[in-house]
């Protein structure tokens, strides 16, 4: 049918209930989806009325539609190109003064618009009466009430939606004033000359849009004078405790004490669910190892795909577990206390207050962490923060740096009443926090800000989460990592595995061959570790570590550590089990690792891991972006190839540079 | 008296008189901050920067470089 309305946008202010009344209308049939071109994801699902299937979009929070980020410009254009659809603007009932600003503006593009009043008991419990007939005849504009917390309003809404049809328009300008401002005299072509302007990176028009702002203001304080009556504001529990979350010295206090839990959660609570995923996956890869037949295709799988798919999986507790926290901290408000009170701090060195959270995750992992980085606004800042995350000292940099500190160090040396390796450990922790505070510095020499960059961030009312939205957001980051990143890590780890199992010519082969020759009976474990170092130094991963040795030798590095850090490149903790394999080690034989390595000569009989080497892989691994991972989540954030390259160079040509440097000054 | 915005104390109220930067100016209208608005200086961030304005119903944060620009009179 020609004017059969078919989709429906769901458009309105940043926390005003959008997204939750999203998630009731669609449940979990949600697609995320990149907008071509930017980092803003789109998020659409499906719903069906009387019938009649829609498809249900969730644009951006806006407050405008003049765009001032990203979010707002991609807001406008699927507004501006709209067609078939109805427009449901939803509004936080407790500030119809702010939020109707936008409705005014999104009204005047001459769509079919249902103004839903949400959060509309809350309004009512907090003295404000909005009388929605009058509102209605005055707003030209259908007015709903809605309450997605406790799912109220929301079969009145669909079947309203189900009974408009593209005919119906709504016009504030002309409905409401005869005095648009002159240089805005078709109100559509001048909005989208402004979305075109700022797509451009040119200034925007200044004073038609001030003129025009100051109509819809004055027009909007007079139609909610009349039909808003507020009473005066209570003082509440609520107010008290955010004085104490914006307090200069206690709300930092908490402020750290969360960090401080959110980091311990991440670290602890994740470790049982992911022995969990990786228990599973060894499981399975032994079962497809029994039932299928030997071979190529039994060996790809169980060798490459299935672990594979296990470096990825395994990363979801800690992903589910962060986000779990961001998302109470976003959905009670929290999360801007927290940009206030850093934001000072953070703004010195090109970040953001919010920048406090990618950052103290990156503690654990900077996978979840990158994708946490979403919330801040400011572009410029935005990526810095994505850029400077994985200098933090992650969890998978611990068991090399446990590793090479029990070698340098010995356990009972201490300063004063410290351990010293503890110290030297904490050291390291320290290198992490301030080389990403320079890290950003230097990054943001070359970042450019948005133009019209002022900060202003509106203070949301604390309130308490919704645990359904937040489930549900929980879900869909989780499904967006594994088949984003995932699809990444998958490919990079079966390019490993070919490599690790294939070499030049029949090298294999003839080690095979070799190991057949000289034990004439089965290996015992001590000739089977034997022959797998053998096997890998005549693979093309032994060869790649050879090749490279000259470049690594001004670090200290012979041939072996070059096979880990090759194979290290996976992931930071496959060093460790790297390094058992070309020792001809057990794996999870700490010990015996460490004596082995203690006891390494070079040709002329000298140590190999001196003190100068062990510093300068210290140095490497706190540098180096040895994590494919989170090569693969940059490029899905930043949508770009670029920065996961430029961070790449950045990262691991100073981890070069330093360890260098270290280990010709201290040799 | 008009005095920049970033001089009124914590908990003060002031009449919005004039922003000098018309893009800031703009943006705090969108959000109902018009000429003559009264809005009240509700937290100062650790070393008194950001700061937090509220008028009706928006609380705003706004950083010091560009609450320069922003005068207001102080009720007293």
């Amino acid at each position: 049918m020609e004017n059969q309305i078919q989709r429906i946008l769901l458009v309105g202010n940043p926390n005003c209930g959008k997204t939750s009344l999203f998630n009731l209308l669609a449940g979990l049939n949600q697609k995320v989806s990149n907008i071509p071109g930017t980092t803003v994801e789109k998020v659409t699902g499906k719903l069906t009325i009387e019938g009649q299937g829609y498809e249900l979009i969730d644009l951006p929070g806006a407050y405008s539609l003049i765009p001032k980020s990203e979010d707002e410009m991609v807001a406008t254009q699927e507004l501006l190109k709209a067609q078939n659809a109805i427009i449901v603007f939803v509004a936080d009932s407790t500030r119809l003064e702010s939020n109707l600003f936008y409705f005014s503006q999104v009204a005047d593009l001459g769509l079919p618009t249902l103004l839903v009043l949400n959060m509309f008991d809350l309004a009512h419990r907090k003295g404000v009466e909005i009388d929605t007939n009058l509102l209605s005849e005055k707003l030209g504009v259908l007015v709903l009430t809605t309450s997605a917390v406790r799912g109220e309003g929301i079969s009145k809404l669909k079947t309203t939606i189900g009974k408009v049809n593209t005919a119906t328009q709504t016009i504030f300008h002309e409905t409401n004033t005869n005095s648009v401002p002159e240089k805005i005299s078709d109100y559509r072509t001048f909005v989208s000359n402004q979305v075109e302007s700022f797509s451009k990176g040119e200034s925007l028009e200044l004073e038609g849009r001030k003129q025009d702002a100051v109509v819809r203001q004055n027009k909007l304080s007079d139609i909610l004078g009349v039909a808003v009556k507020k009473q005066s504001k209570l003082s509440g529990k609520i107010e008290k405790l955010d004085k104490l979350f914006l307090h200069p010295f206690w709300g930092m206090f908490i402020m750290f004490a969360i960090l401080f839990v959110i980091f311990q959660s991440v670290f602890t609570l994740a470790e049982l669910p992911m022995q969990g995923i990786e228990w599973l996956f060894v499981e399975a890869g032994n079962l497809f190892n029994n039932i299928l037949p030997s071979g190529m295709f039994r060996d790809i799988l169980v060798q490459g795909v299935i672990p594979g798919l296990a470096g990825i999986v395994v990363f979801l507790p800690q992903i589910l577990i962060l986000f779990f926290f961001i998302g109470i901290m976003e959905e009670t408000g929290y999360i801007t206390r927290v940009s206030f009170l850093s934001d000072r701090f953070m703004r010195r060195f090109g970040l953001n207050g919010k920048s406090v959270i990618p950052m103290a995750g990156g503690l654990a992992c900077a996978i979840p962490s990158i994708m946490a980085a979403r919330s801040i606004e400011n572009k410029a800042e935005k990526l810095a923060t994505i850029l400077i995350t994985p200098l933090m000292t992650c969890s998978a940099r611990l068991p090399v740096y446990t590793l090479l500190i029990s070698l340098m160090i010995s356990e009972d040396s201490s300063v004063g009443i410290f351990n010293t390796r503890g110290l030297v450990l904490m050291g390291m922790y320290l290198l992490g926090f301030v080389s990403a505070l320079v890290f950003s510095l230097i990054f943001r020499l070359f970042i450019k800000a948005e133009v019209h960059n002022f900060f202003m961030l509106e203070l949301p009312e604390l309130k308490a989460p919704r645990w359904k939205a937040l489930f549900v957001t929980l879900f869909r980051k989780g499904m967006t990592f594994l088949t984003g990143a995932g699809k990444v890590i998958l490919i990079v780890s079966l390019l490993l595995f070919f490599l690790k199992t294939n070499g030049p010519g029949d090298s294999l082969e003839k080690i095979e061959t070799q190991f057949e020759q000289q034990y004439s009976q089965e290996l015992n474990p001590e000739q089977g570790l034997e022959k797998e170092a053998a096997l890998l130094e005549a693979s093309w991963i032994g060869r790649i570590g050879h090749v490279i040795e000259p470049v690594i030798k001004p670090l200290g590095y012979d041939w072996k550590i070059g096979i880990a850090l090759i194979t290290s490149f996976a992931a930071r903790e496959v060093f460790v089990g790297t390094m058992s394999a070309i020792y001809g080690v057990a794996e999870d034989e700490d010990k015996g690792l460490r004596e082995r390595l203690q006891d390494q000569k070079d040709a002329s009989g000298n140590p190999v891991y001196t003190f100068p080497v062990l510093v300068s892989l210290l140095i490497f691994y706190a540098f180096a972006l040895q994590c494919m991972s989170t090569i693969a989540v940059v490029y899905k954030e930043t949508n770009s190839i670029k920065w996961p390259t430029v961070q790449l160079l950045s990262m691991t040509g100073a981890a070069y540079l330093l360890s260098m440097l270290a280990y010709s000054i201290l040799s | 008296m008009i005095i920049p915005l970033s001089d009124l104390l914590k908990g003060q109220k002031a009449i919005l008189k004039t922003i000098d930067s018309e893009a800031l100016e703009i943006r705090m209208l969108e959000f109902g901050f018009v000429e003559g608005a009264v809005l009240t200086l509700v937290e100062k961030a650790p070393f008194g920067d950001p700061i937090i304005i509220e008028n009706a119903d928006t609380k705003l944060i706004l950083r010091k470089t560009d609450t320069n620009s922003i005068q207001v009179e102080p009720i007293i």
